[in-house]
């Protein structure tokens, strides 16, 4: 899988989540949220990271008691599968 | 002009407030609103303001600060998220109409705890005893802005968390001068003006939570924008509609400048002002002047009046003379009341970190060739 998408539950804990990341020594961009993965809420942000670091970033966001997020995965142009929380 | 109402804002700046004020103004949006440069550069700077924010004045996450407009914004965020009609609420006898006519306007059963102008043990005293089992609510104003007395926030706050009654503290003239910590007092909100002793621009405030806000405002917050209500996360919950990026850009800027320059090194300066006026100003015949003996529980805000010259005529003579402070009650009847200087109320000079002693003296000299 080549990317990952952590969806956050606003703009301000998607930055958080960059920056923790960032300090664990991660690649995170912050994106807004893609079409697909809208679950009826509207407008969203999201975590982009690659798939190779997804056991890390999941471990930081546990560590560093960041709120739960859904994760989605996929190759490039491929559709996202929720990969748990 | 001399400007001596840094109380009421501070008008000189360091430069790069202002060079952030005008670069924010041409080149950012608002955070959240779309996913293009503008939209993230503005995302970037307000995050980096929270982080520093959340860095200087002990918030457990840069969620937790809140962009108000000023800290009269804030405090009524703040209270509505408490306040219910008929709850007792206990204040010190030196606050703010922000707070006075807010718990007024939320239906508060307002109580003063009444403590002598200077002397922490009389406010702690008053405030030991006006807090009972049926206290829902404390609000102390950290320092007052008519006399510059620094009230006891740690005791008053140790006292607020051993009898579980939650506190919102009004830090309008402490933020910036004196330590402000939101996790060490347990307090649950904490207000302040980014104008003031933050050196950002008028129009910028922050909030700083210990527990959830109620929505003050209604509308769009660049996510979640399905659901009808506004979003419970903060710092959303009190952010609705557009940022004043050039007011948070500059007060990031303003932030940064606090940090490099540190607030005891801000305070003494202006203590040390604000004494040396005390001094030239007691020397003048008919005058007195609000100086505490114990120069520890005041900061460079300073009040005085004349017997024969009212305050507002006073300041009126020192505008004349090129020296801007203010004359009359300062939006604080109630400190006047409890300072005994009503219903004239009294001259502030009010000191920042760029008045200088020159200043002080001009100020003396223009004062006894007004009175």
């Amino acid at each position: 899988l080549s990317e990952c998408y952590l969806i956050c539950r606003s703009l301000t804990y998607a930055q958080k989540t960059v920056r923790v990341f960032e300090r664990w020594g991660m690649f995170a961009a912050l994106v807004r949220m893609p079409a697909e993965l809208r679950d009826g809420s509207g407008c969203g942000w999201c975590v982009r990271i690659r798939g190779g670091q997804l056991r890390q970033a999941l471990n930081a966001v546990k560590s560093e008691h960041l709120p739960g997020v859904r994760t989605f995965c996929g190759n490039t142009g491929e559709t996202l599968q929720e990969v748990g929380s | 002009m001399i400007w001596l109402d840094s109380a009421a804002t501070t008008l000189q700046k360091p430069p790069q407030v202002m060079w952030a004020v005008m670069r924010a103004a041409g080149t950012m949006s608002t955070p959240g609103r779309g996913g293009h440069k503008a939209a993230m550069l503005a995302a970037e700077t307000a995050f980096r303001c929270r982080e520093l924010a959340a860095e200087l004045f002990d918030v457990p996450g840069p969620e937790r600060v809140v962009f108000t407009f000023n800290a009269t914004h804030g405090l009524n965020m703040a209270i509505r998220s408490v306040v219910t009609p008929g709850m007792r609420v206990v204040i010190s006898g030196y606050e703010h109409n922000a707070v006075v006519r807010s718990l007024t306007a939320y239906g508060a059963e307002v109580h003063v705890a009444r403590g002598r102008l200077f002397s922490q043990e009389s406010v702690l005293d008053a405030f030991d005893r006006e807090i009972t089992e049926e206290t829902g609510l404390v609000v102390l104003n950290h320092v007052s802005n008519v006399f510059g007395f620094i009230q006891p926030a740690d005791q008053i706050a140790a006292l607020c968390r051993k009898r579980k009654v939650p506190l919102i503290l009004d830090a309008s003239q402490s933020a910036g001068v004196l330590p402000v910590k939101l996790s060490a007092l347990g307090a649950d909100f904490i207000a302040m003006p980014g104008h003031k002793g933050l050196y950002g621009p008028q129009g910028t405030g922050l909030l700083l939570c210990g527990r959830d806000v109620k929505p003050f405002l209604h509308g769009g917050t660049g996510s979640a924008s399905m659901p009808r209500e506004m979003p419970r996360e903060l710092p959303e919950a009190g952010e609705a509609g557009t940022h004043n990026m050039p007011g948070i850009a500059g007060l990031l800027e303003g932030l940064r400048y606090i940090r490099r320059t540190g607030t005891a090194r801000i305070c003494r300066h202006e203590q040390n002002l604000a004494a040396r006026a005390a001094e030239e100003l007691k020397k003048i015949p008919g005058m007195r002047v609000y100086a505490a003996e114990d120069p520890a529980v005041q900061t460079g805000v300073l009040s005085f009046c004349h017997d024969r010259t009212g305050p507002e005529k006073l300041a009126d003579s020192l505008d004349e003379s090129g020296i801007a402070l203010r004359g009359g009650l300062h939006c604080a009847p109630l400190a006047h009341e409890t300072a005994g200087t009503l219903p004239d109320g009294t001259v502030r000079a009010s000191f920042s970190v760029f008045s200088t002693a020159g200043e002080v003296h001009r100020l003396a000299s223009a004062v006894r060739s007004a009175v």
